[in-house]
């Protein structure tokens, strides 16, 4: 029997906040994307499917799998947004930078470019993902590695990526 | 070095890797590849699209943060629905049930009446016929079996990933009668501990203190301004990353 509107509103309510904290709340920050949008639009499409006949097989894997649903349909409207508001130019870009830091701020962004390709490839991705903010235990699950092989790769690609910079005149890169 | 020192400057490396979010895999394939499920050759795919864009990065951070919580809900979730069928322990099958019989055509109430068709029970009833004794032994050698099984500790090398437990003070998802007058936590979990942030259901910051000898002291003046209802908290480092939770608890007096 499907759940009731009070049921579901009623167990959605007792979760919905560890949502907003540990996952909505990291996307909303930067991305311009509106964390109150996404819970609304998770709410949404799971009151869809359970209010519904439906049967789905494992709860917990399809809730992820929702969430990150909507996340990334949001992500793609925000940029296609992004793009429809600069061809018509009708609102500004969303970050102007004086040409000055521009460039500077281009520069670096090649400089890290460069430094990444110039890892040897065992420990480019590895440390490419640490540099994403996914521990050690989360890239070996991800790439298939045991975690004291991702640890080690990971810190050692992120310390010559760090020392590439330096060479280069770049100290502040962690900034 | 450190984890800490380890720490991405990821504002850098998300200028550096900005994408079209259009180019990630959809959400299926992302979180099979944040749990690690992918087969080599797709897997290896996905790490190098991850590992190049920061939105697809920040697309796994997601599917995998989104772990308790989903579990979470999704125990809730499957409650409701178990007892909307008629499954829930603890409740004695009414006869709409006996007569449609449960989805798997098993189970039983508290009771003892076997859930399912009338055909069923029958068979079940005229196989045990025999002394009540020996019927006895036969129930309780089943419920050692099942006891033994169901209760076993997995072995840790079996759980790909999980909740996080951690023996918090007050206990993750606890519903208390007053605001606590202190949270805590275990030294070893979060080493760097320095703030702890109080939330509340909208994920409203309402207050943050200094966290000390893995602890910290909420001022009366908080405990008293903090409604009954549903609070979080987490723990951060000096540099204002997420070390530990969120943690929730309820305040019902």
């Amino acid at each position: 029997m499907p759940l009731t509107r009070e049921q579901f509103n009623q167990v959605m309510a007792a979760h919905e906040p560890r949502l907003r904290v540990s996952v909505l709340a990291q996307v909303g920050a930067g991305q311009g994307l509106d964390v109150d949008e996404l819970v609304q639009e998770v709410r949404i499409r799971l009151w869809r499917v359970l209010s519904s006949e439906k049967i789905v097989e494992h709860l917990a894997s399809y809730l992820r799998k929702t969430v990150v649903s909507v996340v990334i349909d949001a992500l793609r409207r925000h940029t296609a947004r992004r793009e429809d508001s600069l061809d018509q130019q009708v609102e500004p870009p969303e970050t102007t930078l004086e040409p000055e830091l521009q460039a500077d701020r281009d520069q670096r962004v090649k400089r890290v470019h460069a430094a990444i390709a110039a890892l040897p490839e065992r420990r480019r991705l590895p440390a490419q993902l640490l540099l994403h903010g996914f521990n050690p235990q989360e890239i070996a699950q991800m790439t298939g590695l045991t975690t004291a092989t991702a640890r080690n790769l990971a810190y050692r690609g992120v310390e010559e990526i760090r020392a590439s910079l330096r060479a280069g005149g770049q100290e502040d890169w962690d900034e | 070095m450190n984890e800490l020192e380890a720490r991405p400057p990821q504002r850098a490396l998300a200028a550096a890797v900005r994408c079209d979010p259009t180019l990630c895999p959809d959400a299926d394939t992302l979180v099979a590849f944040a749990d690690g499920t992918l087969a080599a050759e797709q897997r290896d795919r996905v790490a190098a699209r991850v590992a190049e864009c920061a939105s697809c990065a920040m697309v796994v951070r997601v599917a995998l943060d989104a772990l308790p919580w989903a579990d979470g809900l999704g125990d809730g979730l499957q409650r409701l629905l178990d007892a909307g069928s008629g499954k829930a322990s603890g409740q004695g099958p009414d006869p709409h049930d006996q007569r449609q019989g449960s989805a798997s055509g098993q189970g039983s109430g508290a009771d003892g009446v076997v859930v399912g068709d009338f055909t069923r029970r029958t068979r079940v009833e005229r196989r045990f016929k025999g002394p009540p004794v020996a019927l006895a032994v036969a129930a309780s050698g089943m419920l050692m079996v099942f006891a033994v099984v169901l209760l076993r500790t997995p072995p840790v090398e079996d759980t790909l990933r999980g909740a996080p437990m951690i023996a918090v003070a007050p206990l993750d998802g606890a519903v208390l009668r007053q605001v606590p007058a202190s949270l805590r936590w275990p030294c070893a979990a979060a080493p760097t501990a320095a703030n702890v942030e109080v939330l509340g259901a909208d994920a409203s910051p309402l207050w943050s203190g200094t966290a000390q000898e893995c602890a910290v002291v909420l001022p009366e003046s908080t405990r008293v301004a903090l409604a009954p209802g549903q609070y979080l908290w987490r723990v951060r480092n000096a540099a204002g990353e997420p070390l530990l939770g969120p943690f929730a608890f309820r305040v019902e007096p």
